[in-house]
């Protein structure tokens, strides 16, 4: 199936470098959020969006909160979701992990980083 | 009698005592006074003090502003060079189409010359003009090295997008910044308020999104991807933790 993409970050800059990087791997089904917040709302309104890309620090919600939020509910615990920010600690990677994102990518980041992961990540789902 | 010596005893020791209390206070006083000059000297001076506090106090949410203004305007900036850059890429594209379409037809009509040749036969004439012929289409190899210099403006294009990352970067480090301030603002009204002569001016300061939650305060641009194997190796030690303490219950 092919995977229909949320993309959540604040910047509106990062949203249309995480979406013309989509465009340049050959995805074309992308929606946006600027937080959490927002992002739970669009997986609520559109059940075919299957691929969470979201940044860490964010207003209203943060990414670390919608990554609980979406394990938390049933609909959507299994959903794939790629944490890409600026983080790059190890507390940071293990809270992420502990909260059960798919994988983690660090800012700045290259096309190639981008489709390894989603890759992977489509390959273990 | 003896009683009354007694008495006048006492009265002669609290004299005494008296005595040396002034002679104390003659030896104190000076230094009362001069204690009293300092503060005299230094009031105005904590006065001064007193309102250069206020007055970065005051211009503290100016400051604030102004670097939220600085991040609107890189964010605008950012977003316009996005615009162009997305123009330039649906330009490029049509020039690519046009280009192998002139690609398509030179390769038709060459197959065309080709087959004409071998109808024409030993007429050396015939064979010379379709020679010409050839030589004047549409050559594939220049096409072929338009098309080659067209991805290397792709790429150089992708790349600027990249790079565009900073904004983001920058402004979390902007936010950290503002954040920084706002704090400090708030400690130093707090103390002014303490001495009761200041009230807080609230009506520029957008204090709204001060918890801290939205920008990495360490957020640093780096080489593209060039802390990636290093957080890689960090989800491999944890996922392996995790998958040894599993195998432990297991066993």
């Amino acid at each position: 199936m092919e995977p229909n993409f949320l993309v959540v970050d604040d910047s509106v800059t990062m949203r249309r470098i995480v979406t013309n990087s989509l465009k340049t791997l050959g995805y074309n089904k992308f929606a946006e959020a600027a937080d959490g917040k927002e992002a739970l709302e669009k997986l609520n309104a559109d059940e075919s969006i299957n691929f969470v890309i979201t940044d860490w620090n964010m207003p209203v919600m943060t990414g670390l909160e919608l990554t609980k939020a979406i394990r938390g509910n049933p609909k959507t615990e299994n959903l794939p979701i790629l944490m890409v920010t600026t983080r790059g600690v190890k507390e940071d990677i293990i809270q992420a992990l502990q909260a059960r994102v798919s994988n983690y990518v660090v800012k700045p980041f290259t096309p190639q980083i981008l489709k390894e992961k989603i890759d992977a990540i489509l390959a273990s789902s | 009698m003896s009683k009354i010596n007694t008495n006048l005893n006492v009265i002669l020791e609290k004299l005494g005592e008296m005595k040396k209390l002034f002679h104390y206070g003659e030896k104190i006083v000076p230094i009362i006074e001069s204690i009293t000059q300092f503060v005299d000297e230094t009031m105005p001076l904590l006065d001064n003090v007193n309102a250069s506090i206020v007055e970065s106090t005051h211009k503290m949410p100016q400051a604030t502003n102004q670097i939220n203004d600085v991040t609107s305007a890189t964010e605008l900036a950012t977003t316009e060079i996005l615009d162009l850059i997305d123009e330039i890429g649906n330009q490029v594209a049509k020039i690519k189409e046009e280009l192998s379409s002139i690609n398509k037809s030179g390769t038709s009509n060459l197959e065309r010359l080709e087959k004409l040749k071998a109808l024409v036969g030993d007429n050396p004439s015939a064979l010379k003009i379709i020679d010409e012929l050839v030589d004047s289409l549409p050559v594939y190899e220049s096409v072929d090295r338009i098309l080659k210099n067209i991805e290397v403006i792709e790429e150089a294009s992708y790349k600027i997008t990249l790079s565009l990352q900073v904004q983001d970067i920058t402004s979390q480090q902007l936010e950290a910044v503002n954040h920084l301030i706002s704090s400090v603002h708030e400690k130093l009204n707090d103390l002014l308020k303490d001495f009761g002569e200041y009230e807080m001016d609230q009506d520029n300061y957008n204090t709204g999104l001060n918890s801290g939650q939205h920008f990495d305060a360490n957020a640093k641009y780096t080489e593209h991807g060039s802390k990636q194997s290093d957080i890689d190796k960090i989800i491999e030690e944890q996922q392996k933790t995790s998958q040894d303490e599993i195998d432990k219950l297991f066993s």
